[in-house]
């Protein structure tokens, strides 16, 4: 019955809706309903998208940029925890890394636009005494056909991210006794490093790899501020048409999100392409044995870039948030001339409503995924229903472009006079915050020592029991963490809530994104600083949460324990 | 503990899916009767609005609008015990497709949409498809101050109104330029493209579909036709050659915008913030206040003025309407009845808060209400719409799309 119970909620909260986006965009894609009418499959909407002046285009951008910045994060990310491990811990990046982690898409995107643009302060920064400029030069970024600032704003999100989860993977590789022995054979540290330890992490970190190449393919955030405008990249493409009032175009949107995933498989393909090649070149490298010198200046002078990029990142959302601060600044001033309140004066009352739905639907998002990836991570040791089918559904939302996934669950919702409601705001949430979550919870989970576990129902404690009484303290810490990213993750999500919320609910993302690009970039850095408030309290949180004491759970346990499930 | 559950797990069961069952479950049943608008008096439908919550989809991106629309909102729950939310659109269209959908999808009540704010071909495609609640300007007892003798109220953009959309107020397309670096304003759309040869990469328009972007195109297609009648018709195969000096204008000019061109502002306000920024010397707005507010709150520099060109300034009115498949239409109607209040349209109006150009006949006004704008006139906090010397009509909604199509296809690629 329990086993039954759980495996319910997990399909209706997860499943079902993974089936009902397909539905929603293979149906109207072929045809199958048009205008609310069952028809004949037909190809019609696949030709009409076809049809579409600079698509090709559109699709060559979306794929070539999610590539290249993938390949950009995971090269300096590798260059720079060489350099951090060489150097023992460095504090201080890993926590400008943490923040700029925690600082969601959008500002990290205006903040890098500002910095960019020829009016930007980096130009400002260096004019006139230098370029002699009086008046901001005409080139062009950000908003470049070639998409390099699009790239520049995904690294400087994804860096921070590769970062992470190579630190973690060196942990568990423990690379000194491997790097001795190979400094004794006379290699250099970088050449070791590169030629040993790389390899390790890699394997390590494949899957965030790939969802960085799946996000980034797929970015809308970033895109809609820095991408390229004539044409856009296909996500935004998509998302223009979303705003098209042509009703027969339902089917062509409904192909559009499914080439969308096309695209994103197709960049995993060549990814695996680029893997073979590139451990064919290893294998040749490493099979010579030749101790290179030449290593060290590469391998240092990529970290030095990587470490100058977080920096820029960190000052360039730092500067955003300086501005919601300044009454008039103009070119080409590097400081702000007069400094005022006025902004938070005037949108205070815009602020306050979305920072408590921000921290409503966060919160409660961040417990009932946890709550359920525990409940789930719990069934999983004893059946194979979560073991097996449980991680791959949890894996398509990241793997899947946001947009596709949307636009299939939002045909299902109007259906089901759900859009606009706050639970299924809630839910679409939760479909994004459940798998970190799990992620974040199914390692440390599954190490618990099995030999506790057998001890305590030896001794007579129920499951239920055990898993309070034994599993929950032991991963006080884990959970803490993730709470906290669960929350921001729901925190920074934009098209869930404007799809599932039609546009009703604002939270600090959505106002963030209805001015971006656009508006007095004076309102954005105050929502941005109010943005770079959530990480905080959820740092905090994570901190505060495991010193509750889980004493009064124990005292109600014994009593429990005889009615308990069997 | 008082319930003893049987499990954990059935806890967890019951709270999930008692979550779903309610959202399942939620009763649309709010209205008891259908609400007839020929046997139902005013009083009648203020208070069956009472306690409903009605969501307004309105351009969000204008923080000045913005905050006016959250002043209506307090007025009206202080008044007539309404909830005003506001739906913050980045482009009207948006709404419009969503009630489109919905209609596609059979939800014929209950809609999600209560008020939109719209004109031209958004209105003209929601009439097209009978998704629009009315008559409904007749029965607003404040509709009798409106300034019934107004082309524009009387056509949207060539399309009879028809009582289906609400006057709210009036646009005209008008130019801000720093006059620090463009001491003689071009007059005409050649003295512009002279003036951009001259000053290459200082001037750009935001890009079609943007309202404002489009706007411009169709203020160079009736500046190059001298208003032909042919532009209030639909765009025939016979007509549609009077496009073409506008995408031959376009192509000369596109050159010597701002980034030759590459890329265009996304809208009239990223294009505001590029005069800001100083990287452009002219910017377009529908919104004749804009200048002078921007100077005022700092954003602009002083020396940034606003003028029509001698050819003329496009000038439409905006509406607000109310879907045929809205859940709250009384609550809807009252807040549109309040909007033609005069207090309401004269703080619309006011300079230091939006600068809007008033929907109202201000001499048929009693005199109360007319001297609430008499003291903005002398406050010099009004702008009238006699202000402006030529103001063009809206040719067909069908150009519109006409023009946004072939630029797209032109300059997207």
């Amino acid at each position: 019955m329990n086993k039954t119970a759980t495996q319910l909620i997990f399909i209706s909260v997860f499943v079902l809706p993974m089936l009902a986006a397909a539905g929603g965009m293979l149906i109207p894609a072929f045809g199958i309903i048009t205008l609310g009418q069952w028809q004949a499959p037909s190809l019609s909407a696949w030709i009409n998208l076809t049809d579409t002046p600079g698509l090709g285009q559109s699709s060559l951008l979306s794929i070539s940029s999610g590539l290249v910045a993938t390949i950009i994060s995971v090269v300096l990310s590798q260059a720079f925890v060489a350099r951090r491990y060489s150097k023992g811990s460095s504090k201080g990046f890993d926590s400008l890394s943490r923040f700029l982690l925690a600082a969601p898409h959008v500002s990290v995107a205006v903040a890098t636009a500002f910095l960019l643009a020829p009016s930007g302060w980096l130009v400002r920064l260096l004019s006139p005494w230098m370029t002699g400029w009086e008046r901001p030069a005409d080139y062009l970024l950000p908003n470049d056909p070639w998409a390099g600032a699009l790239i520049l704003g995904i690294v400087m999100k994804e860096l921070p991210f590769m970062l992470v989860v190579s630190v973690a993977a060196i942990n568990q590789i423990k690379p000194k006794p491997l790097l001795d022995t190979c400094q004794s054979l006379g290699y250099s540290f970088a050449q070791s490093w590169l030629f040993i330890i790389v390899p390790g992490i890699y394997k390590r970190i494949r899957l965030p790899i790939f969802i960085v190449l799946a996000f980034s393919v797929g970015a809308v955030e970033q895109a809609l501020v820095l991408g390229p405008t004539q044409p856009p990249t296909f996500s935004i493409k998509l998302m223009q048409w979303f705003s098209d009032a042509n009703l027969s175009s339902q089917g062509t949107l409904a192909a559009g999100s499914l080439s969308l995933i096309l695209l994103t498989f197709l960049s995993f393909i060549v990814w695996r392409l680029l893997e073979i090649v590139i451990t064919w070149l290893y294998k040749m490298r490493v099979s010579r044995g030749q101790r290179q010198l030449f290593w060290a200046p590469v391998l240092w002078s990529i970290s030095y870039i990587a470490g100058l990029l977080i920096i820029i990142a960190v000052v360039s959302v730092a500067m955003l948030s300086v501005l919601s601060f300044t009454q008039g600044w103009r070119f080409p001033t590097f400081l702000p001339e007069h400094w005022s309140f006025a902004v938070w004066d005037s949108n205070i009352v815009l602020l306050l409503p979305a920072l408590s739905q921000t921290l409503l639907l966060g919160v409660t998002a961040a417990i009932l995924s946890v709550s359920l990836a525990l409940v789930c991570l719990e069934m999983g040791q004893s059946d194979r229903f979560f073991e097996v089918y449980g991680k791959w559904w949890l894996f398509i939302p990241l793997f899947t472009p946001q947009v596709s996934l949307l636009f299939g669950l939002s045909l299902g919702w109007t259906l089901m006079r759900m859009d606009g409601m706050w639970l299924t705001v809630l839910w679409s949430h939760l479909i994004f915050c459940l798998p970190y979550a799990w992620l974040m919870l199914g390692d440390s989970f599954n190490a618990i020592d099995s030999r506790l576990i057998a001890s305590a129902r030896t001794l007579g404690a129920s499951q239920m029991k055990t898993f309070f009484v034994i599993k929950v303290p032991l991963l006080k810490q884990q959970i803490a963490n993730a709470l906290a990213l669960s929350f921001l993750v729901s925190a920074s999500l934009y098209l869930p809530t404007l799809f599932a919320g039609g546009g009703r609910f604002s939270t600090l993302t959505i106002e963030t994104m209805a001015l971006a690009g656009s508006g007095d970039r004076r309102v954005l850095g105050a929502l941005t600083l109010v943005q770079l408030m959530l990480p905080f309290i959820a740092l905090l949180l994570a901190k505060w949460l495991p010193r509750i004491r889980l004493s009064h759970l124990r005292a109600n346990e014994s009593a429990d324990t005889a009615g308990a499930m069997n | 503990m008082c319930v003893k559950p049987r499990s954990f797990y059935t806890w967890i069961f019951l709270v999930v899916f008692g979550l779903s069952g309610l959202v399942a479950c939620t009763p649309p049943s709010k209205n008891e009767t259908p609400l007839n608008l020929s046997e139902i008096t005013w009083p009648q439908i203020e208070e069956r609005a009472r306690g409903q919550t009605v969501y307004w989809n309105a351009w969000g991106g204008d923080q000045r609008i913005n905050a006016y629309i959250r002043w209506v909102g307090a007025e009206v729950k202080e008044k007539y015990d309404l909830t005003l939310v506001h739906v913050k659109l980045n482009d009207t269209s948006e709404a419009v497709a969503r009630i489109l959908a919905e209609k596609a999808a059979g939800r014929t009540d209950d809609g999600t949409v209560d008020l939109i704010w719209i004109n031209g071909e958004n209105f003209s495609d929601l009439k097209a498809n009978n998704m629009l609640f009315g008559p409904v300007s007749g029965v607003l007892p404040n509709y009798q101050w409106v300034d019934q003798e107004q082309p524009a109220f009387i056509e949207d953009f060539t399309i009879a109104v028809d009582g289906l959309q609400v006057p709210w107020g009036l646009s005209i397309l008008v130019w801000l330029y720093d006059s620090q670096s463009v001491t003689k304003p071009p007059q005409s759309p050649d003295e512009l493209l002279l003036w951009a040869s001259e000053n290459p990469g200082r001037f750009t328009y935001p890009a079609p579909p943007d309202f404002v972007g489009t706007s411009f195109l169709k203020q160079l297609l009736i500046a190059f036709t001298e208003q032909d009648s042919l532009l209030t018709l639909p765009v025939s195969e016979t007509s549609k050659h009077l496009a073409d000096p506008v995408f031959e204008f376009l192509d000369q000019l596109k050159p010597l915008l701002w980034r030759e061109g590459r890329t265009l502002p996304t809208n009239s306000l990223a294009l505001k913030q590029l005069l800001a920024d100083g990287e452009v010397d002219f910017s377009l707005s529908f919104n004749p206040a804009d200048g002078i507010s921007g100077v005022l709150s700092g954003q602009l520099a002083e020396s940034v003025k606003t003028y029509t060109m001698k050819t003329g300034a496009l000038s439409n009115g905006h509406f607000v309407a109310i879907p045929q498949n809205a859940s709250a239409k009384e609550g809807a109607m009252v807040i549109a009845n309040f909007l033609l209040s005069p207090a309401a349209q004269a703080k619309k109006a006011d300079i230091e808060v939006w600068g809007d150009m008033s929907a109202l006949d201000i001499d048929n006004l009693e005199p109360e209400a007319q001297a609430l704008f008499e003291k903005l006139q002398q406050e010099k906090r009004l702008i009238l719409p006699n202000q402006f010397e030529r103001s063009l009509a809206e040719p067909h909604p069908s150009w519109t799309k006409y023009l946004e199509r072939v630029w797209l296809e032109r300059y997207a690629q």
